[in-house]
């Protein structure tokens, strides 16, 4: 009841409070806090719409932002956004890539309980909503009085906030944006790198639980006829641990010479397929899928090593990787008719090992 | 703290950023301020680790002042007050937390109280649909009397004094003249722990009328006669193995409480397995499902029995130490050597025909499964938890013997009182003793347990009508109590035929919040209080712990938070809605203002050196109470105050529970005086306590010495001339004055069991020697629906599952629950819709022995072949267009009656409504199922009294004309099936070894003194006038 000693937590929290109450460096910490505040609201403004020229200009500012803050660049908001890198956290982690379901409600009760409330409409799962949030957290331990049990607070809750919300789909929508564009947003993604990688090396002594992250890792199945399974699996995030986005695929179907057909991202890639068996092409796009994966998994693995105690958030995505890497190497494109606009013809035939 | 200087050139570049981008108009997150500072360190709802310091739900200190940041935002600036309560909607008592708004004094919502040790902040929908009681536009809010005929719906208002006293002075005047023998209170669910008991028990009379007998005898009888206590407590979350007979993980007693605690065991790996005929949720979710035929479920387990036994997984050393093994080689076997190593030769041979080919040609369940079944239950050892209740039991004629079967299994693995086995309730459960305990009374009340039922669990309420009609008595005040047994129980017109009988019923006072079939019936309707409007204590045996709850009218506290005045908690609640506590004070003053009948000392305010025992200076064990004069009349009459008032003062419902949590809890007052609050106090404000989280399993204590003064043994029970021990063998006293104390076991002084023997009865010597020898062992029963038994044409209905939201007659006012389920189709597997001829929707006639009723067929492979099924909480019904119901749940009907042939006839079903609450102009569904228990007639079981709710029925296609929810019967059928069911029983008369009516040593809700067990003469015998 009531009069049970302090929870966990409260104790958790103590114990490091006093390990650096009065230190000299809680000063500079506050004060790189601020400052990593200041950084992470910039991206969040960049990241919520297309820039105008004010934005801009305070961009500009910034060394590494200085030379992409133009008009021009800011213009490619729509097919970095809207089009491709697509900035919910939700279209990672749920089993189906939706956006706006479970995980955004979780994500606002979260942000809710934190005392932290998105401006109603707003998907509360939203790059730019996790960042400004993140920014306010660091402004409340910045702020936060001679009681250094606040700070400790503050801190606690930007380690949850990066733990569970931002840090396990970060790095693959990150490398999406540096993959879809060369100005401005992958700058951007640069900076955010460079801000978050020390920001969680600083806050984090001990490697967080394992996050409850999206869903497990499920092979395809190739026991069944058909490419719906594969498809399905490559195109959801949380079964391959591969975000391929649109211009991925075009440029696939370029490499090749192969048409593709603009839609979704699942019927571009049944599509692609189709096409490339038409053409006697599966094997170069198989190669070309697993080209990407690997590229993707290599992007994880090197976040893991910056951060080697938070190697737990990107393991289930590297073993998700895996799991595609042998099932794409496994499997053999298809089709049933003999003509590509019928996409659905598509077939994958039976892995030869899993 | 870094200075902000905004002009500082070499300030560094995020700094500058951040200032730069403060002043902008639209930021995407803003920042409300820290939160949920918690000190109970609670969660959120994030399925993830979030160990943050923050809560889901309010911390407790911050209760007096709380605005909720997730439901309403911050800058809605609404405060709350929040209140804990216990929820009201079944047995569990779930804790509930309202949240008052500071600024209007309403109740917004009502949430789960995290400081409840059952619930722990968790609730089902039906807590949270309290709100939609207390603002139900159809609840009752003032005191109503009958005008006209009764059941015509002619009322008019009358103030609570003007009914207080036409009651009391009708109960008082058969007290004078009666000793109180036509007073019953009729009881459906109880929802406190004491209260009323000790009224009647005041009163002195043998008043109590329960539920018990159309819900849990069966399960009751099963576990009463092996152990003495009637009850199970199985400690699921330290299970292995969870055995569930029922789908109880959804919708079983204390299912919220124990689904979680079932969770928490299979997130540990536990097995679960369900003995269920329909795929409910509960089966779906297990890892072995047995849709055993309805009745078989005590052949399958004594296969497992078996399979324990010949294969050697059982606990030989706790069945040689705790079983009366012995008693039964000496009776059964007086030609065997009584040795231990006999009687385990003699089990193999007992059980030897139950073999797994038996048990799947009983069940349908294929012999595999059943084999897994005995393997999961040999692999778990003492982790072994299993639950029945209502569903197997209380289907079947010999349902109690499944109760016995299971307790079998947990006999022989030992599973009993260990982490993660089966407890008895009563070692997990905590009731306080009240202030001044009344003796029980000293007469026998034959219209509740008439003598052919010697051994029922426990009045035959659901007999009422016939035993009133046999002449066995009258009732001249008859009070139902959240209780409607015109609709609850079988048979239903029997109901209204007595309930319009003025010669067999005098006055019919019905204590609800709402509405109901039975309170249209009834001369007074007195409004009482839901969840939130109420005071009761009530414990439940929800894991291994104990804990105890207070359910409390949380505006009354909220008033006293705020510092506002009132006089009772009539002053809370809203129109002129009560509680039965302060009635039935105020009742008891009004039957004797001067207290010379003995009953007023009892509801007299406890004082320093009157509180401790039974009221005044009665010691406990003196049961006299003064002779009324027959021509006695109160001198206090007409309100002039009693000339000693003076001197005493009425007690209050805070004298009473402030005595109950300061000298009946052990540990609260000591935590309540940490927070510098008196226990009651306490209680007001955290609403829960838990007593202990390591109960001890009892039958394993120690005798102390000092209770072992002149110890000596006799067949195995210890007795000494200290006594004194409140557990222990339930044998008489010896000549000698020694009394039982406990068992001898190998030497050593043990509590042991509350029954005749002190050990685990496996062989019951009270059924042998009360006429049932051939059922003395725990054995399988055949169901009256047994396919044996059944009919030509005959299939067996399953009238008596649950759904999860709601919950009998209780939940018709809640708005949310109606809406998510309101009509009970009938469940059909398409084998069977196939021979009949329907589809999904079509209506089917379904035949009972005394009439039939119409409803839409529900075609399902989630159910066996051969039984149909229909959940029974629908088909409610009421007279009058405009009231006299919950108009979200119940259709208008026409009722005719011709002789004994009745027939119910569907106006119009449910639709919307103009009233004070928007949503009734809401009502999308008009479909509210079919009253199907007003066309069954009663089954008792002749050994526990359990209405076997089982029918055998015959399918026939609706005919021209018929409308869903149309009902025809005929009551003169039913009184000849009564018959035919009494005629099954083994009266006292002709049975009863001592000359008593029951052993004494079985429970009932209210024990009589010992004279009144004894059987009248023969001449006076009251029984049925053929």
């Amino acid at each position: 009841m009531t009069d049970a000693g302090a929870p966990k937590g409260e104790r958790r929290r103590a114990r490091a409070g006093s390990a650096r109450a009065g230190s000299a460096q809680a000063g500079s910490a506050q004060a790189g806090s601020a400052e990593r505040a200041g950084y992470l609201r910039l991206l969040s403004e960049l990241l919520a719409r297309e820039p105008g020229p004010d934005l801009l200009a305070l961009a500009a500012t910034v060394p590494s932002l200085r030379a992409h803050a133009t008009p021009e660049a800011a213009a490619r908001y729509t097919h970095v956004f809207v089009l491709n890198a697509y900035p919910f956290a939700s279209v990672f982690v749920e089993p189906d890539a939706s956006i706006d379901g479970a995980w955004a409600g979780f994500t606002r009760g979260v942000l809710a309980a934190l005392g932290l409330e998105p401006e109603p409409g707003v998907a509360a799962d939203h790059a730019a909503v996790l960042l400004d949030a993140l920014a306010l957290l660091l402004q409340r331990e910045a702020e936060a009085g001679p009681a250094e049990l606040d700070a400790e607070r503050a801190r606690h809750a930007q380690r949850i906030l990066l733990a569970e919300h931002l840090l396990p789909w970060l790095p693959s929508f990150l490398h999406t944006v540096e993959r879809v564009d060369g100005g401005l947003y992958r700058a951007a993604a640069g900076l955010a790198r460079q801000t978050l990688v020390p920001l969680a090396g600083a806050l984090f002594d001990a490697a967080p639980a394992p996050a409850a992250a999206g869903a497990s890792a499920a092979a395809p199945h190739h026991e069944e006829e058909g490419s719906d399974t594969i498809l399905d699996h490559l195109t959801v995030p949380a079964r391959s641990g591969l975000f391929l986005c649109r211009a991925d695929l075009t440029r696939l179907g370029a490499e090749l010479d192969l048409p593709v057909r603009f839609g979704g991202r699942r019927f571009m890639l049944e599509s692609l397929v189709a096409a490339a068996v038409q053409q006697a092409s599966a094997d170069p796009l198989t190669q070309g899928l697993l080209r990407l994966a690997r590229q993707q998994r290599a992007v994880l693995r090197g976040w893991s090593t910056d951060l080697p105690l938070l190697e737990a958030l990107w393991r289930p995505w590297t073993r998700r990787i895996d799991v595609s890497l042998a099932g794409l190497g496994g499997c053999t494109f298809g089709t049933k008719g003999s003509d590509y606009d019928a996409p659905e013809q598509v077939t994958c035939g039976r892995a030869e090992t899993p | 703290m870094p200075t902000s200087n905004r002009s500082q050139p070499d300030r560094p570049l995020g700094m500058r950023l951040l200032d730069a981008l403060r002043g902008r108009p639209r930021r995407l997150v803003s920042d409300a301020g820290p939160r949920y500072a918690s000190p109970e360190g609670h969660r959120t709802s994030f399925p993830g680790p979030s160990e943050i310091g923050l809560d889901s739900h309010p911390p407790s200190t911050a209760w007096d002042d709380w605005q909720d940041p997730v439901a309403h935002g911050a800058e809605d600036g609404r405060r709350y007050d929040l209140v804990p309560t216990l929820c009201f909607n079944c047995e569990s008592a779930c804790g509930l937390l309202a949240y008052i708004d500071h600024d209007s004094g309403a109740i917004r919502k009502l949430e789960g109280n995290p400081l409840h040790p059952g619930s722990r902040g968790r609730n089902c929908a039906k807590g949270p649909a309290t709100h939609n009681q207390i603002t139900d536009p159809d609840r009752l809010l003032y005191p109503l009397k009958r005008t006209g005929p009764r059941g015509a719906g002619q009322w008019t208002r009358v103030s609570w004094d003007e009914a207080l006293d036409d009651i009391a002075a009708r109960i008082r005047k058969d007290l004078v003249e009666h000793r109180g023998r036509h007073v019953v209170y009729h009881v459906g669910r109880p929802g406190e722990d004491g209260f009323t008991s000790r009224v009647l028990q005041a009163w002195g009379i043998d008043g109590h009328n329960s539920h018990t007998n159309i819900c849990s005898s069966n399960a009751r009888a099963g576990y009463a006669f092996w152990s003495g206590i009637d009850r199970p407590s199985p400690d699921f979350a330290g299970a292995d193995f969870i055995l569930l007979l029922s789908a109880h993980l959804e919708t079983g007693h204390y299912f919220n409480p124990h689904a979680q605690r079932i969770v928490e065991a299979r997130a540990r790996g536990a097995k679960v397995a369900v003995f269920d005929p329909r795929l409910s949720n509960t089966a779906s979710g297990a890892d072995l499902w047995l849709p055993s035929y309805p009745g078989s479920e005590a052949a399958v387990l004594l296969a497992v029995a078996r399979h324990l036994i010949v294969s050697g997984a059982w606990d030989r050393d706790f069945v040689r130490r705790w079983w009366n093994w012995e008693a039964y080689l000496r009776a059964e076997r007086p030609e065997l050597e009584p040795t231990f190593e006999t009687f385990e030769s003699v089990l193999v041979e007992l059980y030897r025909d139950y073999t797994f080919a038996f048990a799947a040609e009983e069940s349908g369940v294929p012999q595999e499964r059943i084999e897994e079944l005995a393997q999961l239950v040999a692999r778990a050892g003492t982790r072994f938890s299993s639950y029945n209740w209502r569903s197997a039991g209380a289907g079947n004629e010999g349902g109690w013997q499944v109760a016995r079967c299971l307790m079998l299994l947990h006999a022989l693995t030992g599973s009993i009182g260990t982490p993660g086995g089966f407890w008895p309730n009563s070692w997990t459960k905590h009731v306080p003793a009240p202030p001044k305990p009344a003796p029980g009374p000293s007469w026998w009340q034959e219209l509740h347990m008439p003598e052919e039922y010697p051994l029922a669990f426990f009045e035959m309420s659901y007999l009422l009508p016939h035993l009133l009609r046999d002449g066995r008595g009258t009732i001249d005040v008859y009070f139902t109590r959240v209780y409607n047994p015109v609709w609850t129980n079988p048979d239903g017109f029997s109901w209204l035929e007595a309930l319009t009988d003025e010669r067999k019923i005098g006055c019919h006072v019905a204590l609800t919040p709402t509405w109901n079939e039975s309170a249209w019936y009834a001369d007074y309707v007195l409004p009482m209080g839901h969840a939130s409007e109420r005071h009761d204590v009530q414990s439940q045996e929800t894991g291994r712990a104990q804990w105890i709850g207070f359910r409390q009218p949380v505006m009354r506290a909220h008033y006293e938070r705020t510092g506002r005045a009132f006089r009772d908690t009539r002053d809370v609640n809203p129109g002129e809605v009560w509680e039965e506590n302060e009635f039935w004070i105020e009742l008891s003053w009004r039957i004797d203002p001067d207290g010379s009948l003995g009953i007023r000392r009892y509801f007299e305010a406890p004082s320093d050196t009157r509180d401790a025992g039974p009221a005044g200076d009665a010691p406990a064990a003196d049961r006299s109470r003064p002779e009324p004069a027959a021509d006695a009349a109160p001198s206090g009459a007409e309100g002039a105050p009693p000339a000693d008032a003076a001197a005493v003062r009425k007690m209050t419902v805070d004298d009473y529970y402030g005595y109950l949590f300061e000298h009946g809890v052990p540990g609260l007052p000591e935590a309540a005086a940490r927070e510098g609050l008196t226990p009651l106090a306490y209680m007001r404000r955290y609403g829960a306590f838990e007593v202990t989280t390591e109960p001890s399993a009892r039958y394993l204590e120690e005798v102390p010495e000092e209770q072992l003064t002149d110890r000596v043994v006799q067949d195995g029970i210890v007795y000494a001339r200290s006594g004194g021990a409140s557990y222990g063998p339930k044998a008489e006293a010896l000549p000698d004055g020694r009394s039982p104390v406990g068992v001898d076991v190998d030497g050593r002084t043990l509590r042991g069991w509350p029954t005749p023997s002190g050990k685990l009865e496996f062989y019951s010597t009270t059924l042998r020697d009360w006429g049932w020898p051939e059922f003395a062992l725990p054995t399988y029963i055949k169901s009256h629906v047994h396919k044996e038994r059944l009919g030509p044409g005959e299939i067996a209905l399953l009238p008596n599952f649950r759904l999860p939201v709601q919950i009998h007659t209780r939940s018709a006012n809640s708005k949310w629950l109606d809406e998510i389920a309101h009509t009970n189709p009938l469940w059909m597997h398409p084998r069977r819709a196939a021979e009949l001829g329907v589809q999904t929707g079509d209506l089917v006639r379904v035949r009972t022995r005394i009439g039939w009723f119409v409803l839409p067929a529900w075609v399902t492979e989630g159910i066996r072949p051969d039984i149909v099924a229909c959940s029974h909480h629908f088909g409610r019904w009421r007279l009058d267009d405009a009231g006299g119901g919950n108009r979200t749940m119940s259709s208008v009907v026409g009722l005719e009656r011709d002789g004994s042939t009745w027939r119910m006839t569907r106006k119009h079903g449910a639709r919307p409504f103009a009233s004070s609450d928007p949503d009734t102009r809401r009502i999308w569904w008009s479909d509210v199922g079919v009253h199907q228990n007003i066309a069954f007639e009663v089954h008792p079981d002749p050994v526990s009294g359990q209405h076997c709710w089982h029918q055998a029925v015959v399918l026939e296609r609706a005919q021209p004309g018929d409308r869903s929810g149309d009902i025809h019967v005929d009551t003169e059928l039913a009184h000849q099936a009564y018959r035919t069911w009494l005629a099954k029983t083994r009266p006292a008369h002709g049975h009863s070894p001592d000359g008593t009516r029951r052993p004494r040593w079985l429970p009932r809700p209210l024990h009589p003194a010992a004279e009144a067990y004894a059987l009248p003469a023969e001449e006076d015998r009251v029984v049925a006038d053929d």
